[in-house]
């Protein structure tokens, strides 16, 4: 199995489109950060006005974990795309290509080469995590230092400097589980189709519309939303809460689990049905 | 006769000797000036602090920190981090009380814990003064303020309250100050960290509340320059 996840993974890193995440990681988190260096502080500034009624402030609010709070805020959503670019592409890729057949040929079994090809996926969306956790943690703090965060819900939190590295780090680890449902979704997709474009379409569709459903609150959607898996895709933030609701984080974490599980059960399924015909 | 004749002038004895004080007791600027002649003593400080904010939709941990102060009203802090502190009354100095035109009314006794205060109204005669009222529970033995409220045109009420030693100092400088205020609790902004799925319901008609401010003073160092050291360096 490591040997086939192996060349699995070789086969995604030879691709060019692999690259485009990480190049648009690498592109879009700096230009952030740089944005927020120059112009930051009337941002954070105009935010706060109504606080600034009543409290003076002291000390500085913009720093790198900040930044990094407000890249992962921000990209969380944009993210699954660049992973479906690659996890879409894994089994429909092959269909479209012509190289199911020839592959199948070898003494491999279905099964083991989708749970081969997943986890390979897994992999690829960890790596594209880990990526955006380094560049967006480590050059934010290399820009901008590090500092106390704030972050504004309902409630306005204010976590001490010493106090907020764990709280990033969870929050990218459970990005990270919010982001192999997401590939699981995707591969799931790329399962049926013959052509990586279908899947790629469709997963975002399903994700947008379910964040959509999700956003409105109407009485409807109410009832519906828990059953909705990126309706647990944000619950990263529960860690910039007093206190962590770690029973929340776990539930939603184990809602991820179960439907990433289910994803991939319904592709080898699927697979194992399939008739190739290409 | 020869005995109601000796109470009377034991009677006329102790009013004659008591009259200074009562009076004194009761003339609010008297009181003032004695407030204010016992905090000019201090011409600049240096103090360490712990500040705990205590609003209802703030949740901030309790911040350490070092306060300046130098006459007449200049107060700087500084904390690690980032920390907030109350807009209204910080800077506050008896000093304050005695710039600009103001009336004084003596209003009555009351007791402020165990000490029997003389309450005090503030009245600026300023009209562009945002300052409508201010009263002052002040401590006439020590000649301290313990309770000070004050009424805005525009941000409500504050009051603040202050906690001494129970032995009495030179300088009597506070170790404790409760600052409480009012808060429009505005909806607050979402646009910082693309927070959009947040669907909780707002609360309609935002409401007033209250906040509090509580400031630890710890290790004072009077009127040896440090202030004044403080706000150098600041300047520079």
């Amino acid at each position: 199995m490591l040997t086939l996840t192996g060349i699995e993974l070789f086969k995604i890193f030879s691709k060019r489109r692999t690259y485009i995440g990480f190049i648009a990681i690498g592109i879009l988190v700096p230009l952030i950060q740089v944005a927020l260096y120059i112009d930051g502080t009337t941002y954070i500034e105009f935010s706060l006005q109504n606080l600034k009624e009543a409290f003076e402030f002291q000390g500085e609010l913009l720093n790198g974990y900040l930044a990094c709070y407000i890249i992962l805020a921000t990209l969380y959503v944009h993210i699954p795309f660049l992973i479906t670019l690659v996890t879409g592409d894994s089994l429909a890729g092959e269909a479209a290509a012509g190289t199911f057949r020839i592959l199948l040929t070898r003494p491999v079994s279905r099964t083991k080469l989708v749970i081969a090809k997943y986890f390979a996926g897994l992999l690829y969306t960890s790596a594209l995590i880990l990526w955006m956790a380094l560049i967006s943690l480590l050059l934010g703090i290399a820009i901008m230092g590090t500092g106390d965060l704030i972050v504004i819900k309902n409630t306005v939190y204010i976590f001490s400097s010493d106090d907020v590295l764990w709280r990033l780090l969870a929050a990218f680890g459970y990005g990270l589980i919010a982001m192999w449902c997401v590939a699981s979704l995707s591969f799931m997709f790329s399962s049926f189709a013959d052509n990586s474009i279908g899947p790629i379409i469709l997963t975002m569709t399903v994700i947008i519309s379910f964040i959509i459903i999700s956003a409105i609150d109407l009485s409807l959607f109410r009832y519906v939303k828990p059953f909705l898996f990126t309706n647990y895709l944000g619950a990263w933030k529960l860690f910039f809460e007093t206190p962590v609701d770690y029973n929340k984080i776990a539930l939603s974490a184990g809602v991820l689990v179960v439907h990433s599980l289910l994803f991939l059960g319904i592709s080898v399924y699927s697979m194992n049905r399939k008739d190739i015909l290409t | 006769m020869r005995i109601y004749f000796l109470h009377f002038r034991i009677l006329t004895l102790l009013l004659l000797i008591a009259s200074p004080v009562l009076s004194q007791k009761s003339d609010p600027d008297s009181l003032l000036m004695r407030v204010q002649n016992k905090f000019r003593a201090v011409t600049d400080y240096e103090a360490e602090v712990t500040i705990k904010v205590d609003v209802d939709f703030i949740k901030i941990p309790l911040k350490k920190g070092i306060i300046w102060y130098l006459h007449p009203d200049k107060v700087k802090v500084k904390t690690p981090g980032f920390a907030l502190l109350p807009k209204r009354g910080m800077n506050f100095s008896p000093n304050q009380l005695f710039t600009g035109n103001y009336a004084t009314i003596y209003a009555r006794e009351e007791k402020v814990g165990n000490i029997m205060t003389s309450v005090i109204k503030v009245i600026p005669q300023d009209e562009k003064d945002e300052i409508i009222l201010s009263t002052l529970w002040i401590d006439p033995v020590r000649n301290v303020i313990l309770r000070l409220e004050s009424t805005t045109k525009s941000e409500g009420t504050f009051s603040m309250q202050f906690i001494y030693d129970a032995v009495s100092g030179k300088f009597d400088l506070p170790r404790e100050i409760i600052f409480n205020f009012d808060l429009r609790k505005s909806e607050l902004p979402i646009g910082l960290t693309g927070d959009f799925e947040n669907t909780a319901p707002k609360e309609k008609g935002a409401k007033n509340t209250r906040g509090t401010v509580t400031i630890n003073y710890l290790k004072y160092i009077v009127n040896e320059g440090k202030g004044t050291a403080a706000f150098k360096t600041s300047a520079k």
